[in-house]
């Protein structure tokens, strides 16, 4: 016979497995707040970025370094102090995403953020970002060593940095690939780099590919309907870009309304995919 | 085309240098025989000399005398050109019920659309020959018609395809589907990210060094190289 006596839902199947799913969700809920952050620094929407940050830098380096890149890159009102501290915990914590931007933070010419500026420092913060294994990293490498002609070293830098899909190293790469500096000229490997980076939005990507078709260099035939199109893509990626917008316009006047109308079904048929955000970095390292 | 000096009508007769013949019955036969002599005094070059025949051949009421001789004034072929003489006799030769081909040319010679090289080679012909030539021009008019049509569809379907050829030529050029590793091939990449982390070791013992070296023993720190 059985007794009146209540049985604890919990123990019972059903009740374990309620219980496992709230036990989840509330791992989850406490993971969210980074998870939110990273969303809205990633749909471009740093004020709210910066607000759920605030509350997270100073424990996790992660969230820390996206402060510090929002500051240096100056999409947050200026706040040196708040600046300074992010960029340090995330130093601390060896975030990857933070020491590149500390790095960028210390560069000569760059410096913010009331950082002394020291090239020397800037590149031990970017090297200990590669040695994590963070491909950006190895971007930002690649354009130091060919901003200062060290076509040689950067090489590598850009070729693993192009081969992880940063659309700054293809972009880079591709350069490297069409001048044949550092690496064997090859315009067809260059063209490849070049459509791989566009592919992700890059806007320098869009304007090369401009360029190339509308003055016929390199291997790439003579073709301003494909330039105009290349255009038509490159201001959209980057429509604060005047001196595209410029070159837009003067060849639109230069081909005419029906040419126009051809590049643009051709833009249209154009297929971006989104970048890889630093939370794919992470995940891949 | 003209031959000065020859102005007026000539006799055949006259311009041989020959006493006056008796002149013959007129008839459809003897007509005949003054065209064939006219034809064989043109062969021998004796233009001033057919000429005259061929008009006596016309005022015979032989078309193709009449024919012949509208081409030699047409062309000013021993004699002085003349378009107008030319007319009339074209005109004659066309009431005389010549062959078609024949009557076509008179036809051309009115309207003076006839070709100065055409009426030439009507004249060299025989008369075989000349019903040959003119079958030849009909089916070269045919053909340059039916050409011209050919040509102009053609020149259509080129602009057409010209059109699509350069749409098709202007689409943007999409990425392999295979990605970044159609570029550096993940051995490759493995390869270039080891080759640049030994760079940055070098660089960084050397920078460590260095600095060790400038600081007489002051430490290095970590990020500093």
């Amino acid at each position: 016979m059985k007794t009146g006596r209540a049985t604890n839902p919990l123990t019972t199947l059903p009740g374990a497995l309620i219980s496992s799913i709230a036990i989840t969700f509330g791992a989850l809920a406490h993971a969210a707040p980074i998870d939110d952050a990273l969303a809205a620094y990633e749909s471009s929407k740093f004020d709210q970025a910066g607000d759920l940050l605030k509350a997270l830098e100073d424990k996790d380096p992660r969230a820390a370094g996206v402060t510090c890149e929002l500051l240096v890159r100056k999409l947050l009102p200026r706040d040196d102090e708040r600046g300074q501290q992010a960029c340090e915990t995330a130093v601390k914590g060896h975030d990857p995403h933070g020491l590149m931007w500390r790095s960028r933070a210390g560069e000569r010419g760059f410096a913010t953020l009331g950082f002394p500026p020291s090239d020397v420092a800037a590149l031990g913060y970017l090297a200990e970002a590669a040695e994590a294994g963070y491909p950006p990293a190895f971007a930002r490498l690649c354009e130091r060593f060919l901003r200062k002609g060290e076509a040689q070293k950067a090489a590598p830098f850009c070729k693993y940095a192009a081969a992880s899909n940063v659309p700054e190293g293809l972009y880079q790469y591709s350069m490297m690939l069409l001048e044949g500096k550092g690496v064997v000229q090859d315009f067809k490997k260059a063209m490849v780099a070049l459509t791989l980076s566009a592919q992700l939005n890059h806007a320098p990507a869009y304007a090369t590919l401009a360029e190339l078709a509308r003055n016929g260099a390199n291997g790439t035939p003579k073709d301003p309907i494909k330039a105009y199109a290349w255009l038509l893509l490159a201001t959209a990626a980057d429509p604060d870009s005047q001196e595209l917008a410029v070159a837009r316009e003067s060849l639109a006047k230069e081909i005419g309304e029906s040419r126009v109308s051809t590049a643009q079904k051709n833009a249209a048929k154009w297929q971006a995919r989104p970048a890889p955000t630093s939370r794919d970095f992470y995940a891949a390292r | 085309m003209q031959e000065s000096g020859i102005a007026e009508r000539p006799v055949a007769a006259q311009a041989a240098g020959a006493p006056p013949a008796r002149k013959p019955a007129p008839g459809p036969e003897l007509a005949a025989s003054i065209y064939a002599e006219g034809n064989r005094l043109l062969r021998a070059d004796e233009q001033s000399m057919a000429i005259a025949k061929f008009l006596d051949a016309a005022d015979l009421r032989h078309a193709m005398g009449a024919f012949k001789g509208a081409l030699m004034y047409f062309i000013g072929a021993g004699i002085t050109r003349n378009t107008g003489e030319a007319t009339r006799l074209a005109r004659v030769c066309l009431e005389l019920d010549p062959p078609a081909h024949v009557a076509e040319a008179c036809r051309e010679i009115v309207a003076e659309s006839l070709g100065t090289h055409n009426a030439v080679g009507f004249l060299r012909e025989d008369d075989a020959d000349m019903a040959r030539a003119v079958e030849a021009r009909k089916s070269r008019k045919k053909l340059l018609v039916g050409g011209s049509g050919v040509l102009a569809v053609l020149a259509v379907a080129a602009v057409v395809a010209g059109i699509f050829w350069n749409q098709k030529r202007s689409e943007l050029d999409v990425p392999p589907a295979a990605g970044a590793a159609a570029l550096v091939s993940p051995a490759e990449a493995e390869a270039s990210r080891k080759e640049g982390l030994a760079l940055i070791a070098g660089l960084k013992a050397a920078a460590s060094t260095a600095q060790q070296a400038a600081s007489e023993g002051s430490p290095v720190r970590k990020n500093d190289f």
